[in-house]
């Protein structure tokens, strides 16, 4: 069992940033999530050959030119996308400037620069002679060099999954006193060999990402960035910083049953839900919204439907799905962060806007989700779900500010 | 695309190569052997038994049709249907 | 700052057996110092990408190493968590050829998950029924040393009560800049939490990481000397300091700003991965030479820095066999 919440050390959500198909900005975020989401497009390109190349992108001329370079390697959009939204987060959290050079980042990345390293196998761009070592993984590097942040620079993996993992990293970095302030969160870019493997796995759906839906094939990707900064609570009182959300409770399993399928018995991501619970001090009654990982993969959401009906048992009928997915896509290493930034979006407006609207409910997924208009959060706690290929499981539960010190 | 000018299908063939996809001795494959419950198969060995079959066939199965195999004698029926001309 | 205690430890590494000898480093891998067929047993390994074999061969060893204790502790108690920079960067451009060239068709299926890197450890945690968590690290160069943290801090929480921490590379593919001299081959460690004031008798010893940033071309600042200060608090100065550094500003600066810091400091330059410090950290658990307390630091070019306190006991007995199944 792990400590929580009640062992002393809150912990708080002080700042956001995002950068999505919806565009540039958490308040763009916010309001394009009222306005029903967005659309897939045929990804520009012109060396995927493949027969899906839909994804919800990033508009492009959103994606930041800059900062293109980190030590010897040229950046991609990634790490810029990356950098973007921590400058937003960070200002919005309003750190000063020795607050920053102490802060510490814990980022998930999974692709990280990929996008240079494909466009020098395109011959698009090349490697200058005799040049050095580019790892792939550098985002949370670039992220650290671009605000000045000396505290620890540490990125994680786990594929769709990554950034929630890291968020609850950063989370047990507050409460064991490591540090009072980290930035974290997940970017990527388009990887034209994730989307091949999709492809080749027959894993992406012909039209769109629809979760719960009778007729889903599968995922669609989005690009993107999001980032939190987490603060101790204590700390964020002490400068007079206001909150969005708490983050009281996360939790991770392992199903440890296949590389790409979830374990259809549900069994550990039911334990991650329940100890995620256990650790805010919740019970099923408390929890207004879930915000689901919920790929439109068909195994998938029906794994996950079947174990949130075990879970919230009478109570499912009546609670709240935002299946965010169907309206940015699948945004892999960063839809944990992107769930978290969601999930702190309700409580904050006491609300969930209405998901993408299904063709037909799949019956094998009996979960409520909201689809004329928003409706309001009658309780302030919601659940996040990130699952990951290889059965990694992470539950995260924010809840309202007002309980934080 | 290989040119075929036999619709005669090797069965020993065919089993050495299914073997050889799932890393299993050619005893082990027999005619009627079930993939899933008996040889432990799965989604991405199913796919990569596929591949195999394509190469070697110059054939094009389509996962769906792959899903409903799951002996060697039907994945011969599935092949031989292709050399014979279906799509 | 959190503590670990090493029960076990296993090496796949070319030009060395054991633990011991895991800081020799061989020119060039001899062809075939790797077979699959003898160094894992059985079904399902053979077209694993390489570094996902190293890692399994390299975690099998140490939990032989570690003895009985891992084997009581249940299914949802263990954790794995694996450092990685290159593992699967030669079946990406594979992958990336593949498509460029004929399509996404021509994919591999049973290698495909593998382009994210993240199933490596996950294949670990499927080998040996793992369900208290799997977590990869990647940062540049330190990832190994991240996971020796990230997983302490784990074990701190509350989230298992055993670990396997490993690290894996694969060799760069040609194309890539920084191929020559990559890392390759795995080590694996089998950690416990460190009881406090306790030296457990089947360890090898316990190590603490730190870690900070310098920004490309900063100067090395309050960060590299508050870390070094955390870790050189509590206990006697080390005699010595392993650094693993490359010739980047980052590897400069933290190699300029360590004169003085100890005893002997001794320089090994590093190429592209996360291995070759965890290399240098392994062997210095395995001999307890020079004395018991250690440093091994590490930098990227990108300016991830790392640091991992080693004190060693006396380990002279060969652990008996054991697994965690």
């Amino acid at each position: 069992m792990t400590a929580g919440r009640d062992d002393g050390r809150r912990v708080v959500v002080t700042g956001m940033g995002s950068i999505s198909c919806l565009g540039t900005g958490v308040d763009a975020f916010w309001a394009g999530l009222l306005a029903g989401g967005g659309t897939p497009a045929p990804i520009p390109d012109p060396d995927a050959r493949m027969a899906n190349r839909l994804m919800y992108l990033v508009p492009q001329d959103e994606v930041p030119a800059e900062p293109s370079r980190l030590a010897g390697s040229t950046l991609a959009a990634g790490p810029r996308m990356a950098v973007a939204a921590a400058r937003e987060a960070v200002a919005d959290a309003g750190l000063d400037t020795r607050t920053r050079a102490r802060l510490a980042v814990v980022l998930g990345v999974e692709m990280g620069n990929a996008g240079w390293h494909e466009s020098r196998r395109a011959g698009v761009a090349s490697a200058a002679e005799g040049a050095t070592w580019s790892p792939m993984t550098l985002t949370a590097a670039a992220v650290g060099a671009a605000l000045g942040a000396g505290g620890g620079n540490v990125s994680v993996g786990n594929a769709c999954a990554a950034s929630g993992y890291a968020v609850a990293v950063a989370a047990d970095m507050i409460r064991g006193g490591e540090a009072d302030v980290v930035l974290t969160g997940g970017a990527e870019g388009v990887t034209r060999v994730g989307m091949g493997v999709f492809n080749r796995l027959g894993a992406l759906d012909p039209e769109r990402c629809r979760p719960f839906d009778l007729h889903r094939q599968g995922t669609l990707f989005g690009d993107g960035a999001a980032m939190l900064v987490l603060e101790s609570a204590e700390h964020a009182a002490r400068r007079g910083a206001t909150a969005y959300a708490e983050l009281a409770g996360a939790a991770w399993s392992c199903d440890a049953h296949h590389p790409t399928a979830p374990d259809p018995s549900g069994g550990q991501a039911l334990r991650s839900i329940r100890q995620a619970l256990d650790e805010a001090g919740l019970s099923r009654e408390d929890i207004g919204a879930v915000v689901p990982h919920g790929t439109g993969t068909p195994l998938n959401d029906a794994v996950e439907a079947r174990v949130l009906r075990e879970v919230f048992e009478d109570r499912c009928d009546g609670l709240p799905l935002f299946s965010l997915k169907g309206l940015i896509g699948h945004t892999a290493g960063v839809a944990g962060a992107f769930g978290a930034l969601t999930a702190a979006l309700l409580v904050h407006h006491r609300r969930v806007p209405a998901n993408a609207p299904l063709d037909e409910q799949d019956p094998e997924c009996p979960v409520r989700l909201p689809q004329q208009e928003p409706v309001p959060l009658s309780e302030q706690a919601v659940l996040v779900n990130a699952y990951a290929f290889g059965g990694n499981n992470v539950s995260l539960v924010l809840t309202g500010p007002e309980g934080a010190p | 695309m290989s040119e075929n000018t036999t619709t005669a299908l090797d069965l020993d063939e065919l089993r050495a190569i299914v073997a050889d996809a799932l890393e299993l001795p050619k005893e082990e494959v027999t005619d009627e052997a079930h993939f899933a419950n008996d040889l432990q198969v799965d989604s991405l060995m199913a796919l990569e038994i596929v591949v195999h079959l394509e190469k070697r066939y110059g054939i094009k199965v389509a996962e769906s049709e792959f899903k409903e195999l799951s002996t060697l004698l039907q994945v011969r029926g599935l092949v031989e249907s292709k050399l014979a001309g279906g799509k | 700052m959190i503590s670990l205690d090493v029960l076990g430890l296993g090496v796949v590494l070319p030009g060395a057996d054991k633990p011991a000898d895991a800081r020799t480093v061989t020119a060039a891998p001899a062809p075939g110092w790797f077979d699959v067929v003898t160094a894992l047993t059985g079904r399902g390994y053979r077209r694993l990408p390489t570094a996902c074999q190293y890692l399994l061969a390299a975690t099998r060893s140490a939990l032989d190493d570690a003895g009985d204790a891992p084997d009581a502790v249940p299914a949802e108690r263990r954790g794995v968590v694996v450092g990685t920079n290159n593992a699967g960067m030669a079946l990406m451009e594979e992958q990336d050829r593949s498509i460029l060239e004929e399509g996404a068709d021509a994919i591999t299926p049973i290698t495909a998950p593998y382009f994210a890197m993240s199933l490596f450890a996950s294949r670990l945690a499927v080998e040996h029924t793992v369900h208290g968590f799997t977590l990869t690290t990647n940062s540049p160069r330190t990832a190994g040393f991240d996971a020796l943290q990230a997983g302490a801090r784990a074990l701190a929480r509350g989230r298992a009560d055993v670990l396997v921490v490993g690290a894996t590379e694969d060799e760069l593919p040609r194309p890539e800049p920084g191929a020559d001299g990559s890392d390759i081959g795995a080590v694996a460690l089998v950690c416990a939490p460190s009881a406090e004031g306790i030296n457990n008798p089947s360890a090898y010893g316990s190590c603490r990481i730190r870690n900070a940033f310098l920004a490309p071309g900063a100067a090395p600042a309050d960060a590299l000397d508050d870390a070094w200060a955390a870790l050189t608090a509590d206990g006697p100065l080390p005699r010595h300091v392993d650094a693993v550094l490359d010739d980047s500003a980052t590897g400069r600066a933290v190699a300029d700003w360590l004169a003085g810091k100890a005893g002997t400091v001794s320089i090994t330059p590093a190429g592209a991965g996360c291995l070759s410090p965890m290399r240098h950290l392994v062997a210095r658990l395995a001999t307890g030479d020079d004395g018991p307390e250690h440093v091994v630091v590490t930098a990227a070019a990108e300016g991830n820095v790392a640091f991992a306190r080693l004190t060693t006991l006396p380990h002279n007995h060969p652990q008996q066999h054991g697994s965690w199944q």
